[in-house]
């Protein structure tokens, strides 16, 4: 068992996401699996796309990553954190790692941008005297630095994602999980998220993106996963038929 | 620590209406705990004094020295039933009634024609063992009579018992509309925190960065919750008292009323910790429903 164990964390190594015969179901034991043995490895800095139609298990999975949802079976390693095993404060710890941008962006309406973003800051226990900095560097790296006293409701939809995006960068996260980003928005707000996104890539972060979006999976020719039915049906270095 | 102050009062303002019904709902129950709170203290302050007036008195057989009467008396102020005992010796009962019915007739007097009229006044501490008290007292060997008043101890402590049912009634009522209460408010509070509390997880918020600021603002509902009524409860009380004592002279006369300062001395302290109790208590269950995220 021990030997297993050991196996399995140096099988993690090297990676900073690593599942192996990951398997999943909501509800009773007799429904069909949001994942049914899923295993991948992501190493540090790549940038990946999870692909797939409605109900293949894309969220299930970024749930899992964040250790909303614990796996049935299987090993789920992030950041080298094996996640079975992690308590309340191992999972705040792990979050601080992380950073999360969702479609429905989950900003605090009653809050400004700049209170949004400098929030995670707070939350982490950054010095006080050290957030009024950083958060408009953040600002000014997604363009939102003019809008920093807008209320959410008063931004378009791509505004709002890159509020929420400079919220997940603010504390400079180990992973970018982003969950259909540009699910909510139009093809240009779209691209600048992407864009923005890719900027974060090559500045050294993991980056993984679940999305259905063919033509930015295409365009941006990057490593992509494909599910179906709770499972890995393909898994290729870059996306085929690409031009770039 | 900052974080839980800051953000408390933060919350209590960014949600007015949620606070505005939180506070009112704090206020409802505080309020009816005080009013009836105030009005079963003098009920009870009224029974107090009443218990006061019922007493046994004990006569002793002739000749009976007055040295065995204190001896006897010192036997029954260590009963447990026995709240005190006075003493009225012969002369002291012949020195009364000449004053009451004879006036300056009595001075021809030159004996004491009640020289065996000692007698002992028993208070009781509990009415419900008058009975076997005058039994017992009835059966010594150097007691001559006992008077008492059966009907009046036991109008009195059927009353006691009456007014400790009310109290439990009330304090079960009180407890049952403020859970309704509480439950309403919290369902609205879950609804506009939820979102709230699962952000806030997501970025990596620990359990206490969370809740702190919901704990403040729980115990600053609950305080500001407590201390309206308060004041309206001090104000209606005194209204009340004077109201009875210009327009119902017999009750008044009949009522003990407590002042208001004596009433606050409890009601005060009660009053904010169960209201800072059912604030915080509103708070943690709000967030703890989410903070599994």
């Amino acid at each position: 068992m021990l030997g297993n164990k050991t196996m399995d964390h140096t099988a993690a190594s090297g990676s900073v996401i690593f599942l192996e015969n990951v398997y999943k179901t909501y509800g009773s034991k007799d429904q069909a699996p949001a994942l049914g043995g899923v295993s991948l490895k992501v190493r540090p800095g790549e940038f990946v796309f999870i692909t797939g139609r409605s109900g293949s298990g894309k969220t299930t999975l970024i749930r899992l990553l964040t250790r909303e949802l614990k796996a049935d079976q299987g090993e789920v390693y992030v950041l080298g954190e094996d996640l079975k095993k992690l308590g309340r404060s191992g999972v705040t710890a792990l979050r601080r790692r992380l950073g999360i941008v969702f479609q429905d962006f989950r900003l605090l309406q009653d809050r400004t941008v700049y209170e949004n973003v400098a929030l995670a800051m707070r939350a982490v226990g950054t010095p006080g005297n050290q957030i009024p900095g950083r958060v408009e560097e953040v600002l000014a790296e997604v363009g939102l630095s003019d809008k920093k006293e807008a209320m959410p409701g008063q931004l378009s939809g791509g505004e709002q994602q890159k509020a929420a995006l400079a919220r997940a960068l603010v504390n400079r996260p180990e992973i970018i999980l982003a969950d259909e980003p540009t699910g909510n928005l139009d093809q240009d707000s779209a691209r600048e998220i992407m864009a923005l996104l890719y900027k974060v890539y090559r500045e050294g972060t993991t980056v993984l993106v679940v999305t259905h979006n063919r033509e930015i999976v295409q365009r941006m020719q990057k490593r992509v996963i494909t599910m179906d039915g709770g499972l890995v049906v393909s898994d290729l270095e870059k996306a085929p038929g690409g031009k770039r | 620590m900052g974080n839980a102050v800051k953000g408390g009062f933060s919350c209590l303002f960014r949600n007015k209406w949620y606070s505005l019904a939180s506070v009112l709902t704090v206020s409802v129950c505080i309020f009816l705990f005080g009013m009836f709170y105030t009005i079963l203290a003098d009920l009870q302050e009224t029974l107090a004094a009443a218990r006061e007036e019922v007493q046994v008195t004990v006569f002793f057989e002739e000749g009976t020295g007055e040295e065995e009467i204190l001896a006897f008396k010192g036997k029954l102020e260590k009963r447990e039933e026995v709240a005190g005992v006075d003493y009225t010796s012969a002369d002291e009962a012949w020195a009364s009634f000449s004053q009451s019915y004879l006036g300056d007739g009595g001075e021809s007097f030159q004996t004491n024609p009640l020289k065996d009229s000692a007698s002992l006044q028993i208070y009781m501490k509990d009415l419900g063992a008058q009975g076997d008290l005058v039994a017992w007292l009835e059966n010594q060997s150097l007691v001559r009579s006992v008077k008492y008043s059966g009907a009046a101890a036991e109008t009195l402590f059927g009353a006691g018992n009456l007014l400790t049912l009310a109290m439990t009634g009330v304090v079960g009522i009180l407890l049952a509309v403020s859970a309704f209460l509480i439950s309403m408010t919290i369902t609205v509070g879950i609804v506009s925190r939820k979102e709230e509390i699962e952000i806030l997880k997501y970025i990596g918020a620990s359990d206490f960065f969370v809740c702190g600021p919901y704990v403040t603002e729980g115990l600053l509902i609950g305080l500001i919750g407590a201390a309206l009524p308060l004041g309206a409860v001090w104000y209606l009380y005194d209204r009340a008292v004077l109201y009875i004592g210009q327009n119902y002279t017999l009750v008044y006369s009949l009522m003990r009323f407590l002042p208001a300062e004596t009433l606050f001395e409890t009601l005060v302290p009660v009053s904010l910790g169960l209201g800072m109790g059912i604030g915080l208590l509103g708070s943690l269950l709000t967030v703890r429903k989410h903070l599994k995220v």
